[in-house]
């Protein structure tokens, strides 16, 4: 997981999480894009300003039957998919 | 093509006319009608002539009730026979139902009955809208209060009846997001042309209720010069769905839902832009979900 950067979701869009899933409202075109129940878990994380391995360790513990190393590929193919939309930035803290 | 009424079948001719010429044309024909004049017979007829959906109106699940409210003995009866005969014969068939102040109280009892006890494959259910005769109806328009106990309880009938139940409301109220077990219509306002008894042309059936809102008429005109030429059809193509005023103007589902049923908005407040009265409603009461709420509305 990488340490040297933090994570910042998008705030000019609407974020609508729920416990089972939830969507994203974009005002510039008034789409929306929608949320598995994961991606919303993740994504409400991501808006409270925790850094990747602490969102990867709440994986872990909320899906003990799955190898860590699936997660935290799983967890980056989201975070890279996020950046693909402009949901995500990456931040340099080091 | 969708032949409603009042009760279609009270011209069979011109409705197997009709259905006729969809098939010749290519046309997805439905038709909805109360049942009494669905025979075992007459719906075979139908499917023969390549009817594709059958809609039959059933509003209570009591019989006393729902031929008190149809003012006739035996249309409940005849309403279950016909989606019967149209399920064994395996014509696409739904139930549709309007909730009004009156049946909303039976609506879990009626979900029940129609999807086990008929059984219907499928019902489609909105909040009936003040629209024509419906707003001198004796059931009542749903207040904003009995709205959101309709989207209350078509809620958890998508939970027990996943897949089976079709809403046509408002997704700040239900949506697909949270609500992945209900079906969601739309009125498709920017590709409906409604011919009504007279052959006058409107949106839907509005032009009853509303004379200004008939733009031609088919038994002097070329409909599909009516099409492309009203000023009505061209704005509803060209340009309704991109603003709205009122509380769906500040909605984020306002590209999804538009404003529901423009008829109504048009009925209601003058204007196909302006937002669905029952959503507007629940804004100046205060029950509107703040959530989709982007910012202040303006008025409606």
């Amino acid at each position: 997981m990488d340490a040297q950067s933090a994570l910042k979701l998008r705030e000019d869009v609407r974020w609508v999480l729920r416990d089972n899933g939830g969507f994203v409202y974009f005002p510039e075109d008034g789409k929306i894009e929608v949320l598995s129940s994961t991606a919303a878990r993740i994504a409400r994380s991501l808006l409270m300003g925790l850094p990747a391995e602490t969102v990867l360790e709440q994986l872990v513990s909320v899906y003990a039957e799955v190898p860590r190393h699936q997660l935290e590929a799983d967890l980056q193919d989201f975070l890279h998919a996020l950046e693909m939309k402009g949901l995500l930035a990456r931040r340099p803290t080091t | 093509m969708k032949i409603t009424g009042g009760e279609p079948l009270l011209e069979k001719r011109l409705v197997l006319g009709l259905l006729g010429a969809c098939r010749r044309l290519g046309l997805y024909a439905g038709l909805e009608s109360n049942g009494t004049l669905l025979s075992p017979k007459v719906v075979e007829q139908l499917k023969r002539l390549g009817l594709k959906e059958l809609g039959i109106s059933l509003d209570f699940p009591d019989p006393a009730l729902h031929d008190e409210f149809r003012g006739q003995t035996g249309v409940f009866r005849a309403a279950v026979d016909a989606v019967r005969s149209a399920s064994r014969i395996k014509l696409n068939v739904s139930v549709v139902t309007s909730v009004f102040a009156t049946n909303l109280p039976y609506l879990r009892r009626h979900a029940e009955f129609t999807l086990t006890e008929i059984p219907a494959p499928n019902m489609k259910v909105a909040g009936v809208v003040g629209l024509g005769r419906a707003r001198e109806m004796n059931g009542g328009l749903l207040g904003p209060r009995e709205y959101l106990e309709m989207a209350t309880i078509l809620r958890e009938l998508g939970r027990l009846f996943p897949d089976r139940i079709a809403v046509g409301l408002p997704w700040s109220l239900v949506n697909p997001m949270d609500d992945p077990g209900l079906s969601f219509g739309s009125c498709h306002a920017d590709g409906t042309m409604g011919i009504l008894p007279d052959g006058g042309v409107s949106l839907c059936g509005l032009g009853v209720s509303r004379p200004e809102a008939v733009v031609g008429n088919v038994l002097t005109r070329d409909p599909l010069a009516i099409w492309r030429d009203a000023e009505l059809f061209v704005y509803l193509r060209t340009r309704w769905g991109q603003e709205f005023s009122g509380v769906c103007g500040a909605c984020i589902f306002h590209r999804y839902c538009a404003n529901v049923c423009p008829a109504y908005a048009f009925e209601v407040y003058g204007s196909f832009s302006a937002p669905f009265p029952p959503c507007q409603h629940l804004f100046e009461e205060g029950l509107f979900p703040e959530y989709c709420l982007l910012d202040s509305p303006g008025g409606a």
